[in-house]
């Protein structure tokens, strides 16, 4: 138990102020989007699939993050229990994750249907089950065993999508969860650090000159979850035309370039990165200098999607015109500009895990603005 | 006439929560072309004080800040192209190499790229110039933050524990850098080791209860002396 209280301190906060912030917005969450009187008919299986797979992506970024890499070493070299160590590390992210991130998810999904208490209760140890099985597949890749944790997902995701039942899913997230409890027992808490870094060979480079695009490409590079995600958003990209029906009045090819430009690792640089942060703002000119730069790179990545989107839009429905490659110009400029001003004057500080920093609310400030810029320039053309 | 001093700072305070202040009416004068060293016990402030002038903390205030005779706040532009902050621990720009680096750091500062040939071979640094910054030690990292600031010259230099993480050849190497810098400019270094102050300065000031308590100079700068004043104000 004290393990377990240790790790989840520095991951709630000394007194959890995290689960306390994380509740109240659950709470808000879910009145605003009940009082809004909305009413869907959600199947279930959308609701077990969300929470699996938003759980264990979340879990995920929690199990290879730098910040918990380095956690792990502060245990290391107190003397430890093994079987304690794992099952409270385990624990104690699988808390976080449900509690400060699934748990808006769930809000947002029970203030818009009505469920059963067993349909409930079904979601919540998909949760679970996502993220033990995700901590169990994590050791697994380490040790470049691929094959398990792929049918063990996949076999998780056939049960909820073909399977009509929700005590199906109920039981095979209870096995699940039971396996995974199982794995963990004979694993070792050393699997969890990562020694990766250490061991790679080291690469003398031929540059000279101090090329912020070079850096800017460098750390997109080296951190293969931002370049995934980056990747995700230009494929995101292709489908885009086809979520967008026709609306009467509406053009809605706008509200897709203000989507694409919601690239949260590109966009938190700073703020993910305090020694970078702290050195910009003791050298001279960096305002100009270095976010000059970086607006400039985020400009060419979100125009890439927006080049993308319009190529889509031109296949599927067709029209596109002058005007729309100027919006999409415009929109990528916007965003870029729009992140790296947040970035320099309101970086997020106190984030505990890249998740936090990831899912921070100052996140969607700039994708809002723009949602609303499309709005007004589809109602007006 | 009376020589204008680089720097003169009167009754800064500075504080991280408001009702307690880790800096109350510090005050430090700083003439040019001299080394001066700074040190205090653990928490006395010294690394605040270096945060404060980096510009990096905005809970200060204080009666008056003079650079060149010219009244100055921290963030000015003027006084950032002329100072350059050796922090203890610093991991900045991990994705740019030692050469990228200096490149970048001196197009910021305005000057021409250094040639820092010497730099590099005193502190045996040749083989790491071209490899990315995260991937060096924590040593070879303040040596790389060391070669920056020395290659530079900048009229002021701030160095927050230099010694830290230097093997012995690179701290030999470091405190002949800093005695021979007032040909180029200032130093102002922080440090608990005595040895590192003694050799170097001209002027050593001992940080205590936020301010600085004594200053010695001359003569007076020895280890028995400024062991004597720390353990006195330990022991108030």
């Amino acid at each position: 138990m004290k393990t377990t209280r240790a790790i989840a301190r520095q991951l709630f906060g000394a007194k959890y102020e995290s689960i306390r912030k994380s509740l109240l917005a659950a709470c808000i969450l879910f009145f605003a989007l009940y009082a809004a009187g909305w009413e869907l008919e959600i199947a279930p299986s959308i609701l077990y699939l969300t929470t699996f797979c938003f759980s264990a992506d979340v879990m995920r970024q929690l199990l290879t993050g730098r910040r918990c890499g380095e956690r792990m070493e502060g245990f290391f070299v107190l003397p430890f229990e093994n079987r304690s160590l794992v099952y409270s590390y385990a624990a104690a992210l699988g808390a976080h994750t449900l509690l400060t991130k699934t748990l808006l998810l769930w809000a947002a999904f029970f203030s818009a249907a009505a469920w059963s208490f067993l349909e409930i209760v079904t979601a919540f140890l998909c949760g679970c089950a996502a993220c033990g099985v995700t901590a169990v597949s994590y050791l697994m890749c380490r040790k470049r065993k691929l094959v398990l944790p792929l049918c063990w997902g996949a076999g998780i995701l056939i049960v909820i999508l073909f399977v009509p039942s929700s005590a199906a899913v109920l039981a095979a997230a209870l096995a699940s969860l039971a396996a995974a409890a199982v794995c963990l027992y004979f694993a070792s808490a050393w699997d969890f650090y990562s020694f990766a870094a250490a061991a790679k060979k080291t690469i003398h480079r031929k540059g000279r000159t101090g090329n912020v695009f070079l850096y800017l490409a460098r750390y997109l590079t080296a951190n293969k979850s931002y370049l995934v995600n980056t990747a995700g958003l230009w494929g995101i990209a292709v489908f885009l035309p086809l979520l967008f029906g026709g609306f009467q009045g509406l053009d809605l090819l706008p509200f897709g370039f203000a989507i694409l430009c919601l690239n949260t690792p590109l966009c938190t640089l700073l703020s993910g990165d305090p020694d970078l942060e702290q050195a910009l703002r003791v050298l001279p000119g960096q305002p100009g200098r270095f976010c000059r730069q970086y607006s400039l790179f985020l400009f060419a990545v979100n125009g890439f999607a927006a080049a993308v989107y319009l190529c889509s839009w031109q296949l599927i429905r067709g029209e596109i015109g002058l005007w729309d490659v100027g919006i999409a110009a415009l929109f990528a400029l916007l965003g870029a500009v729009f992140s790296v001003l947040l970035e320099w004057k309101f970086p997020i500080r106190d984030w505990k895990t890249e998740s936090d920093l990831w899912r921070h609310p100052r996140k969607y400030l700039v994708p809002l603005f723009l949602l609303l810029l499309a709005a007004f320039l589809g109602i007006w053309r | 006439m009376k020589e204008e001093k680089l720097l003169s700072i009167d009754k800064l305070s500075v504080w991280y929560a408001a009702d307690r202040p880790v800096l109350s009416d510090f005050s430090i004068d700083l003439e040019a072309n001299e080394v001066v060293g700074l040190i205090g016990l653990n928490g006395a402030g010294k690394t605040t004080f270096i945060k404060t002038a980096a510009g990096l903390l905005e809970g200060y205030r204080l009666e008056r800040a003079v650079w060149n005779g010219q009244p100055f706040s921290f963030r000015d532009r003027e006084f950032k192209r002329n100072r350059y902050i050796v922090f203890a621990e610093d991991s900045s720009f991990p994705y740019f190499t030692f050469r990228e680096y200096l490149d970048y750091a001196a197009s910021s500062y305005g000057v021409p790229l250094p040639d820092v040939s010497e730099l590099v071979r005193g502190f045996h640094f040749e083989a790491y110039t071209d490899v990315l910054l995260k991937e060096l030690s924590t040593g070879s990292r303040k040596k790389a933050s060391l070669i920056a600031a020395f290659g530079l010259r900048p009229s002021l230099l701030l160095l927050d524990e230099p010694v830290n993480g230097l093997d012995f050849q690179s701290t030999e190497f470091l405190y002949r850098l800093i005695g021979g810098y007032k040909e180029y400019g200032t130093v102002l270094f922080s440090s608990h080791i005595l040895e590192s102050i003694c050799l170097t300065s001209d002027r050593v000031m001992v940080l205590e209860k936020g301010r600085i308590g004594r200053v010695f100079a001359g003569r007076e700068i020895a280890a028995e002396n400024i062991r004597e004043a720390l353990s006195a104000y330990e022991n108030d």
